[in-house]
């Protein structure tokens, strides 16, 4: 044990990124990246839990002002996980995200529009339905509004109930390009969605709603409206188990 | 060898610390707000607790997972204390208490399961080769000279004169009464110095 191994041991540097490291760790710091997405460049953020953010901003001092002013947390700029972020948005459902910000009736709206299917969409009242809370539509709307991670949770697949695809968290302009660029064809869901209140599909043993068949992967012809559950009841159908269609008129 | 001044007389337990005055501008910091001053409080003692936590593990990485664990319980022990805790703590000695619980617990359990699930937000950041080499040339050297001396004196010894720990600080992370502590310190260094002047004759 001589003097130099002393002084050596006496100056030690804890390692690069160890302040960053304990920080993130409980909670006070989170890391940020400017990713590639379907609506062009976003900013990105994620804590230890998940994704807290996805939102298009002029540069990065804004982002980093607004993430500060609403999640009152400091984010740190780490392009290095640009890559992950940009896995995390690819696989959507089995992203983790970080929803402790929100409120629980709107983390309840975030989980369920989590489980709709790439490639299908969801009205409002159906999300409204799934929660337990079938007349807070407009409240439905306004939590999908302020979806602070959208494209991870995808927002953009719920539109209104006569068609018509709504408002969007990123932009409303921009929720066509993402729908169909998971190869939805919003005129094909409208014209289904205003012409017969269930389908089912050729072969198939149960019923559903319009919005529930991926509109790129069935064409027209495997598919037979129904104007009421008693008619496809009729034809010896049941609910479908993803969209849960009701039972009796 | 450690030159500051230390307090004379025997003082009670966790009491009376050397640099308490260095330290009380943060303790205070800490129970003000939390948050906005725990950056403070890792960049005060993070290089201190890391060469600590090499020292004793003698692996770098262990090392730095140890004391990242050190400060995340720290920071939820302060989260549960109230102001006046969290004002009246000697900090230095509460963490390296708290540093060598870890390592202690981690001796104890069988190699660790590295879980990766979801995101993995870690930096990795590579040092110079030569400084990491130097680094681990010292802890070696210093962990040979250590492992020499009965386990008693070892970190007593370690805490004193590598850290720069007080008897009193040292006396709060060990347990034992501060004229142990001192004896332990005396004893340790005397019998280094001799088996270091045997090693130098042979």
């Amino acid at each position: 044990m001589n003097d130099e191994s002393m002084r050596v041991l006496r100056e030690m540097h804890a390692p690069q990124g160890f302040l960053y490291g304990v920080l993130r760790r409980v909670g006070l710091l989170d890391a940020y990246a400017l990713v590639a997405s379907p609506v062009g460049e976003v900013y990105v953020a994620a804590g230890d839990a998940g994704v807290t953010a996805v939102m298009p901003a002029q540069d990065a001092a804004t982002f980093e002002a607004r993430y500060r002013a609403r999640f009152g947390r400091r984010a740190e700029r780490r392009d290095e996980l640009a890559a992950q972020f940009e896995k995390a948005i690819a696989q959507g459902r089995t992203a983790d995200v970080d929803l402790r910000e929100c409120t629980p009736f709107q983390r309840a709206v975030l989980e369920a529009t989590r489980r709709i299917a790439p490639g299908t969409v969801r009205p409002y009242a159906w999300i409204a339905r799934e929660i337990g809370h079938p007349r807070a539509v407009r409240a439905v709307g306004t939590a999908l509004a302020n979806n602070p991670v959208p494209l991870v949770v995808p927002c953009h697949r719920v539109v209104r109930s006569d068609g018509q695809l709504g408002e969007y968290a990123l932009g409303g302009g921009r929720k066509i390009d993402v729908l169909e660029g998971e190869g939805v064809d919003p005129d094909e869901v409208r014209r289904r969605m205003r012409t017969r209140e269930f389908w089912g599909e050729e072969g198939e043993p149960s019923y559903c709603y319009p919005y529930c068949f991926p509109a790129h992967r069935l064409p027209e012809r495997k598919l037979i409206g129904f104007s009421s559950v008693r008619e496809a009841q009729e034809h010896g159908l049941t609910p479908c188990k993803t969209c849960h269609p009701p039972l009796a008129a | 060898m450690d030159t500051r001044r230390t307090p004379q007389g025997v003082a009670s337990l966790g009491t009376a610390l050397a640099d308490e005055n260095v330290q009380r501008p943060l303790g205070a910091s800490l129970a003000e707000d939390l948050d906005a001053n725990f950056e403070r409080l890792v960049n005060r003692f993070a290089n201190r607790l890391f060469g600590f936590a090499f020292t004793l593990t003698g692996n770098h990485s262990e090392a730095e997972e140890i004391e990242q664990d050190t400060f995340v319980s720290a920071y939820r022990a302060l989260q549960k204390y109230d102001a006046e805790r969290r004002r009246s703590l000697s900090l230095r000695a509460w963490l390296f208490t708290i540093a060598l619980n870890k390592v202690r617990n981690r001796a104890r359990r069988p190699a660790p399961v590295e879980l990766d699930d979801g995101l993995v937000l870690r930096a990795d950041v590579l040092e110079e080769p030569e400084v990491r080499a130097q680094q681990n040339e010292a802890v070696a050297a210093v962990r040979r000279a250590l492992d020499g001396l009965a386990p008693r004196y070892r970190m007593p010894v370690m805490l004193r004169h590598i850290q720069g720990l007080s008897y009193d600080e040292i006396a709060h992370v060990l347990q034992q009464p501060v004229g142990t502590t001192k004896a332990n310190v005396h004893r340790g260094l005397a019998l280094l110095r001799s088996s270091q002047e045997i090693g130098a004759l042979a």
